[in-house]
């Protein structure tokens, strides 16, 4: 177990690391904070007691991280409940994004089948 | 440390370090997981994490039988997560209302 100073090195190297970093695909999203976006994950499917469904989410985009991104509020295309917005916000791996569209507007009905 | 030299995979390990590095800033939150692998969604308290695995003390999944025990879930392998912070909507218990 290290220490917290170690601990606190090891953060801040981090940080560093990734501030040097020219990750664009961090900068785009970032640009995107706080408009709707539809974004599906890698998963062929997903499962929420009983209910399974795509990995197809759509929501606005509320904060960016390096690792993550943060939707809310974010609708999940559930088959039988298609307008079904999840309770909480919901943040995504940024290695799970299979692919998104920006600017997307999460009223738009789509066919699941 | 940059494992591949190249510009392309190092962000990959940059995004993976990233979200271990949230999830450890989680530690003692209640959080929620869902995953494509079975049992497919944990709630719980996230206690800790080793390497790349989240500890969950988990209350609810899918299946009683898999609750009220400590779950080592694979960061690399979560969809989508969410860590309740102060001010944000709290995990519903959500046993009664699905």
């Amino acid at each position: 177990m290290a220490s917290k100073k170690e601990k606190d090195i090891e953060v801040n190297h981090d940080q560093n690391e990734i501030e040097e970093l020219d990750d664009r695909l961090f900068r785009e999203l970032r640009a995107l904070i706080g408009e709707s976006i539809l974004l599906v994950t890698e998963s062929d499917q997903l499962n929420l007691f009983g209910q399974t469904f795509r990995p197809i989410f759509c929501g606005k985009i509320t904060d960016v991280q390096h690792g993550h991104l943060t939707l809310f509020p974010v609708n999940i295309k559930i088959i039988n409940a298609p307008q079904f917005n999840f309770p909480t916000p919901l943040s995504i791996p940024l290695e799970k994004i299979a692919h998104f569209t920006p600017d997307f507007d999460c009223n738009a009905r789509l066919p699941l089948t | 440390m940059k494992p591949f030299g190249a510009s392309g995979p190092m962000i990959n390990v940059i995004h993976d370090q990233a979200l271990v590095q949230e999830f450890i800033d989680g530690i003692g939150k209640n959080i929620l997981i869902l995953t494509p692998s079975f049992p497919y969604v944990f709630i719980g308290k996230l206690v800790d994490v080793i390497e790349d695995h989240a500890i969950v003390d988990v209350k609810v999944t899918t299946i009683s039988e898999l609750e009220d025990r400590q779950w080592h879930v694979h960061i690399h392998q979560i969809e989508a997560f969410y860590i309740q912070r102060k001010g944000q909507p709290r995990i519903p218990e959500l046993k009664d209302d699905y």
